[in-house]
This record gives structure tokens, C-alpha cells and sequence, in this order.
């Protein structure tokens, strides 16, 4: 079923459009919400949580691409759940693994913790993805954004986990290096 | 700054950037029905001969095919670019540069267009034999081509080569060995003639007298010692400045780069400035060590037209290339991307190609997500995909007599959640006339997980009609591979806990032959009886026969 038929069901308010919505990316939610939480039950909660809200918002909504969408709405929930659990202390000193990647990138020789302004983080960050080609900006954004599993990513762009691998380990170093450039770190 | 700051900076990312990572891709279902299709509508089984001897009268059709039903189109796991290993071949190209070439006729135009109807796509042989070289744009009715032959790679008539510029500083010129025993040119810069000694997905390694050669990135002296007496790696990369990035190193390029079948050296991808889709043409090493045009665009546009593919086309790359034991059947993965015009996206197909060189007929075939291989004894070639429900075997090596053959395998024997299996991981080497196979599941972090393992052996001696799993077990056992007349395999206990173990054809007898407390990655015999593997961390090491490590060597 194409985004286009499963946003006229929404739109007619046919129960079939999650069942459907389900079927199509259900599993892009469940690992995008696995990547966060890294526990199973959560990310079927949060799964369930993103088809309520889209069967909520989408008649007013048109999203251009659905997956998308959906899989922004299940990062923002699986983030927040998280921050409920470090609040709570819950999940067991729970991490998800993409942080200890990302630690790679903020590492700094220096061991002094800048007062980050988030603004011109998110300048840097764009200036960063702006200058990658395509396939290695979107490779960043599926496993940083989107947390999904770097099997999926290979499968996703049609190269192999091992370059995935080896991409994501250059990128990690390229982004330290512009970070320290523009006086993050 | 935080991790947790830099993750919500992520989080923050404008829209254009999280749709184009998740853009939509044809869902991999209509590829598959596609590549059905070709099987199951008689509109295109026409197109296919399969049954008869070569000859070019009309085609027939092929009832007796069993065509695939069941099987998803699984993710391609590690099979393209895995298993492209890069490089070597920049080298090649780049120092094509500096054999000067004469500039002679004008460079034809880039031919999107599809000659040929899928009446007739099969049909090569009907054409002069000088037209399978050519590229798009050529005028195949000319009949007067020549080729342009450099010292490394052959090329079509009428396309010329820039002007090699001597002092351009990013220029790069790997000095080609000409030492070699067949007059060839060793690209890798070492001496002898450069022999594939592993072609596993994710892994392509080359030897020569001088050194080993690791995915084009690394190279590890056979002789050269640091000061423990280990042998050494380093980058291949001897470029001026070079950061030795994705997109700026040669030996990280994702162009010209070399498939092996163990016999054949193959180049794909080359782009030279000023001809034309030079990288849509597969090329293959011939004995006097030049790059000969094997798989041509005009082959494989008739293929394409198969598929009723109206939109352009835009990439041709290839992943595996395995010449079927010693006759002229090459199997050939293929990968065709389209630009679809009407909603702007690329699309992507991905097909199998069997082509009888002797004919230059050919027949359209699943894609094999793993590497293909090939039992010369019982002319069996095999075919796997890693969504690990399925197994397609083709037998018998003739292109005109072909069934698929599903070894069994129960869904049922999977007690993993989905959720928590990430992937599974195939592994498999043919011993004695026999298929050893395992499929492993992992989860998110890439743990196996415990018993999850099962240990296939199909013997087609026995039971060639009804391909069934003789043995199976519950196991920790990774990875598989044959040397010596021995099954070498890794076992992944707990961490902490692998070893590479040796059994007896039957699995008894077994041996440890090394263990480590680290990871221990994929396993590939080099030479028997040393073995090279890679760990999780990308980390290379060399094994020798005496069950020890003697080096490690990084990529980076």
C-alpha cells in the first residue's frame, strides 16, 4: 500500500489505515525506538504509542513521507521515555549504544566541559552534514538520528555492514575534528 | 560538550536531512516480483531460453523452472560493496594516465537508451561478435571497430584518454611491476602476479610475491619486521596529503574496484575523464594481465529491457563474478540504479545474470546475497540470500538447464523475538563435494545469540533431488571455512571466550587451534595452513600454522 492510500484511509478515518501503517513501518518504528531504549517491550510501547498519535494528527497532517514521519515521532517519544527512565533511575543505567558512539565525537584531550550554545551547535551540525556527500550524510543520519541497527542501514543503502562500520568510524572522527575546529571542544 | 548534547543537536536536525535519509526506496517485495515476473509471466519467459543448445533461432519457453515463491527479498546484507574490497584497481586506472594515449576520435555520446527488444534480449549471439564489446553510444553496425589496447586495460574503439599531466601534484602512479610471470602488471604495486587468495563478502584479499593485500587498503609484508618480529601492515595509500577519507582516497574510492572468483581478477567501476560510462562495463584480467571488456552495456541493456525499465539508467555496478568451474557459464550479481523522472527518486534492481561467454547467451537468475558458489564435481551452483529463511540452490552449470532447489529449513526452529534479532549471519564452504552451512542470529549488539545456531550439511551425492539438512545441531559455531581437508570454524562462547577450532569432515576430531579473548571476526584460510581474521573492530590479524598470533594491522 503506497503513503498516498494509507493517508486517504487516516483521512477517512479507517481503522485499517493502522493496521496497514502497522504492516508498512512498523518495524522501522520498533527499531528506531529499540535503538533508544534498547529494550524490547519499550520500543512495542512506543511503536503503539506513534500509531495512536499518527491516527490522531494525520487527518490534519500530510507528511510527504510517511516513514519519515513516523520515525521522527518515535525518536521524539523514545527520547523522551528515556529521560523519564535516567530521571526515575530506571532501566538499569540505561544507554543507548549511539551515545557511546557519539562520545567519540565529543572527546576532547583538554577534559574541560564547554557551556554549549545550542544554536550554534545546530549551525555547526548542519555546516558538517552540509559538506558530506549524500549516501555518508544519510548513513549519519540513520544510525544518529534514527538509531536504526547498522545491519539495517547496510540493507537500507545496499553496501556492507562493514563499510557501514568503517563510514561511521570516519564520520565520528571527521565530526570530533570539525567540532574542535569550531571551539565545541 | 555532552554525548547526550551532541544527540539532541542530532535530534534538532531540519527536516531535509531526516527525509532524505529515510527517502523512499522501492520496496524490496516489488524487486523480487519483478525478477519473479521474469519467470512467471510467459510475456517475458519468451525473452529466456534456457532448455535448448545455443542456438539463435526463437526462444522457448522453460516450463519446467522452479520458479521461487516464497522467500522475501532480504535486506542485501553485506554482499555489494562488502565484498568490495576497493581499490586496486585506482591504481590501475590512475596509471593509465601515465602510459600516454593518442587522442584520436571523437568520444561517442552517452546512450540512455535501451536497444533491442526483450523479444530478442538474449539474442548476443546473433550480433557481430566485435558488438558485445562495445559501449553505449558506439555504432555497433559499423563492423569496423578496433580496440585501443594500453599496457593495463583494453578499451572500446573510439574513446580517448586525457593527456597525462606529469606535474599535477594529486596525481598518483603506483609504478606498476612489470616482473610479472605472464607479462602483466601488478597494480598493487609489489612484484609477481597478484593472486586472490579470499573473495568472501567484506573481504577481498590479494597476494604477491612481495606482500598481502587487504581490501586494497592495507598491505602486510610478507618479509618486513618491526622490532618484535612481527610482520607489519600499512595503507597502500602513498598519495601526497591524502587523508585517506571515503571520498578523497584512491584506496577508499568507491570506483574501479576488483572482483575475484579465486581464478579471475574482474574490474568494475572504472571512470576515466572523457569516456563515458567506462564504469558500466565489467572487465575482466586476461592472461597477458590486461583488462578486457567482458560484461558489456550492451548485454546488460537488453537484460534491463527484461524488465520493461522505461526509466534512465544511472549506475551499473556489480558485486559477485564467478566463472562456474572451468567452463565458459559465468554467474554475474548486478545491481542497476534508475532515475525515475516522474517522482524524482532513484531506484535500484538487482538481478543475477548466468552468461555463456561461448554464446554470450544468458538467462536472468535470483541474486545471490552471499558469495556464489560453485561444485564443479556435481555442477551445482549456489545461491544465498541472509534473511536466513531460505536457501536457493540452482544446479548443473548450463545456463539452458536450470532448477532451484530450496534446502530446507524450518522457521519454526527460531525461538528469537523479531525485535531482538538484528541479522543473521551466513556462513558457509563446500568440502568434498559438500555444502557445510550455519545461519547465526544476533542481536543489537552484535552478540550471537546462544543457541541460535544451527550446522547444516547437505550432501548432493546422497540426495541430489530433495535437498534437505542432514545434520544439524544447537552451537555457538560462527563462520565456516575448509582447508587441508579439515572444517575450520569460530566459536563464540561468551566474550571473552572465541576460538577457532578444526574438525573432521564428519565433525569428529575436533582441535583448538586459537584462542583469544577478543573477538574474533570472520575467518579466511590464506595459505594453508595460516588463516586471517578480522575482529569487530575492523582489527586484521595473520595466524600461522603454529597456532599463533604474529600481527595485527589496523585499516586506519
Amino acid at each position: 500500500m503506497t503513503d498516498a492510500e494509507l493517508l486517504a484511509l487516516f483521512l477517512q478515518r479507517d481503522e485499517r489505515a493502522v493496521a496497514e501503517t502497522q504492516a508498512k513501518y512498523g518495524r522501522l518504528c520498533r527499531q528506531v525506538a529499540y535503538g533508544i531504549l534498547g529494550n524490547q517491550q519499550d520500543a512495542e510501547e512506543i511503536t503503539n504509542d506513534v500509531l495512536m498519535r499518527a491516527w490522531d494528527v494525520l487527518p490534519q497532517e500530510q507528511p510527504k513521507n510517511l516513514g519519515a514521519f513516523l520515525a521522527v515521532m518515535t525518536r521524539n517519544l523514545a527520547t523522551n521515555r528515556l529521560d523519564q527512565y535516567t530521571a526515575q533511575r530506571r532501566g538499569g543505567g540505561l544507554r543507548p549504544a549511539v551515545l557511546d558512539e557519539l562520545a567519540e565525537c565529543t572527546a576532547s584531550a583538554e577534559n574541560v566541559e564547554h557551556t554549549v550554545d545550542a544554536r550554534m551547535l545546530d549551525d555547526a551540525l548542519r555546516q558538517f552534514l552540509e559538506a558530506l556527500p549524500a549516501e555518508q550524510r544519510t548513513v549519519f543520519v540513520l544510525r544518529y538520528y534514527y538509531a536504526l541497527p547498522l545491519p539495517e542501514i547496510a540493507a537500507r543503502k545496499q553496501i556492507g555492514v562493514s563499510k557501514v562500520k568503517v563510514m561511521l568510524m570516519r564520520l565520528r572522527k571527521k565530526l570530533n575534528e570539525h567540532l574542535k575546529k569550531e571551539g565545541f571542544l | 560538550m555532552t554525548e547526550r548534547e551532541l544527540f539532541d543537536a542530532i535530534g534538532r536536525l531540519p527536516e531535509q536531512y531526516r527525509t532524505e535519509a529515510l527517502a523512499p526506496e522501492q520496496p524490496r517485495s516489488e524487486q523480487k516480483n519483478e525478477i519473479d515476473a521474469l519467470f512467471d509471466s510467459a510475456s517475458h519467459t519468451e525473452a529466456v531460453q534456457y532448455r535448448k543448445a545455443p542456438e539463435p533461432e526463437k526462444p522457448v519457453n522453460r516450463p519446467d523452472v522452479v520458479l521461487r515463491k516464497t522467500a522475501p527479498q532480504n535486506p542485501q546484507k553485506s554482499g555489494i560493496l562488502g565484498l568490495t574490497a576497493i581499490a586496486a584497481a585506482v591504481a590501475l586506472t590512475v596509471g593509465i594516465f601515465a602510459w600516454k594515449m593518442r587522442q584520436d576520435s571523437e568520444v561517442q555520446g552517452n546512450s540512455a537508451a535501451m536497444p533491442g527488444s526483450s523479444a530478442d534480449f538474449v539474442q548476443e549471439s546473433d550480433l557481430p561478435a566485435e558488438t558485445v564489446t562495445a559501449l553505449p553510444g558506439d555504432s555497433a553496425e559499423s563492423g569496423t571497430q578496433t580496440t585501443e589496447q594500453t599496457d593495463g586495460i583494453q578499451l572500446p574503439e573510439g574513446y580517448t584518454l586525457p593527456e597525462y599531466d606529469p606535474d599535477a601534484d594529486e596525481m598518483f602512479t603506483p609504478s606498476p611491476d612489470r616482473t610479472g610471470k605472464n607479462g602483466g602488471v601488478n597494480t598493487m604495486g609489489g612484484h609477481g602476479l597478484l593472486k586472490t587468495v579470499s573473495n568472501t563478502p567484506g573481504t577481498l584479499i590479494l597476494e604477491d610475491d612481495d606482500n598481502w593485500y587487504i581490501n586494497g587498503g592495507t598491505r602486510i609484508s610478507k618479509t618486513a619486521r618491526n622490532a618484535n618480529g612481527h610482520l607489519y601492515g600499512e595503507l597502500l595509500c602513498q598519495k601526497p596529503g591524502c587523508a585517506h577519507q571515503l571520498d578523497d582516497c584512491p584506496y577508499y574510492s568507491h570506483h574501479n574496484r576488483l572482483l575475484s572468483d579465486g581464478k579471475n581478477l574482474y574490474m568494475t567501476g572504472a571512470k576515466l575523464d572523457g569516456v563515458p560510462n567506462l564504469d558500466q562495463t565489467l572487465f575482466k584480467q586476461d592472461e597477458s594481465g590486461i583488462f578486457a571488456p567482458f560484461f558489456s552495456p550492451k548485454l546488460y541493456q537488453r537484460v534491463i529491457t527484461a524488465f520493461k525499465q522505461e526509466n534512465e539508467l544511472t549506475a551499473i555496478d556489480y558485486a559477485y563474478v564467478l566463472q562456474l568451474g572451468d567452463t565458459d557459464v559465468y554467474y554475474i550479481a548486478v545491481y542497476a540504479d534508475f532515475h525515475n523522472a516522474a517522482n524524482n527518486a532513484e531506484e535500484r534492481r538487482k538481478f543475477g545474470v548466468l552468461l555463456d561467454k561461448k554464446s554470450d547467451r544468458f538467462a536472468i537468475t535470483l541474486y545471490s546475497d552471499g558469495k556464489p558458489l560453485y561444485d564443479a564435481e556435481h555442477e551445482l551452483l549456489y545461491l544465498f540470500e541472509s534473511d536466513g529463511n531460505y536457501y536457493p540452490l540452482y544446479y548443473n552449470a548450463c545456463i539452458y538447464d536450470m532448477k532451484q532447489i530450496a534446502l530446507s529449513y524450518d522457521p519454526e526452529q527460531d525461538k528469537t523475538e523479531p525485535a531482538e534479532m538484528i541479522s543473521v549471519f551466513h556462513a558457509y564452504t563446500l568440502l568434498d563435494g559438500k555444502l557445510y552451512y550455519y545461519n547465526n542470529c544476533t542481536d543489537n549488539a552484535y552478540r550471537l545469540l546462544p543457541g541460535e545456531c544451527s550446522l547444516y550439511c547437505y550432501d548432493p551425492g546422497k540426495d541430489r533431488d530433495h535437498a534437505v539438512a542432514l545434520l544439524e545441531e544447537k552451537t555457538n559455531r560462527m563462520d565456516i571455512t575448509a582447508a587441508n581437508g579439515r572444517l575450520y570454524y569460530r566459536t563464540h562462547a561468551s566474550v571473552g571466550k572465541d576460538k577457532i577450532c578444526s574438525c573432521a569432515p564428519d565433525l569428529t576430531d575436533e582441535q583448538s587451534v586459537y584462542e583469544t579473548p577478543q573477538v574474533i571476526g570472520n575467518l579466511y584460510p590464506i595459505e594453508d595452513p595460516a588463516f586471517i581474521h578480522i575482529d569487530a573492530e575492523a582489527s586484521i590479524f595473520l595466524l600461522d600454522g603454529k597456532e599463533e598470533r604474529i600481527d595485527a594491522a589496523f585499516y586506519d
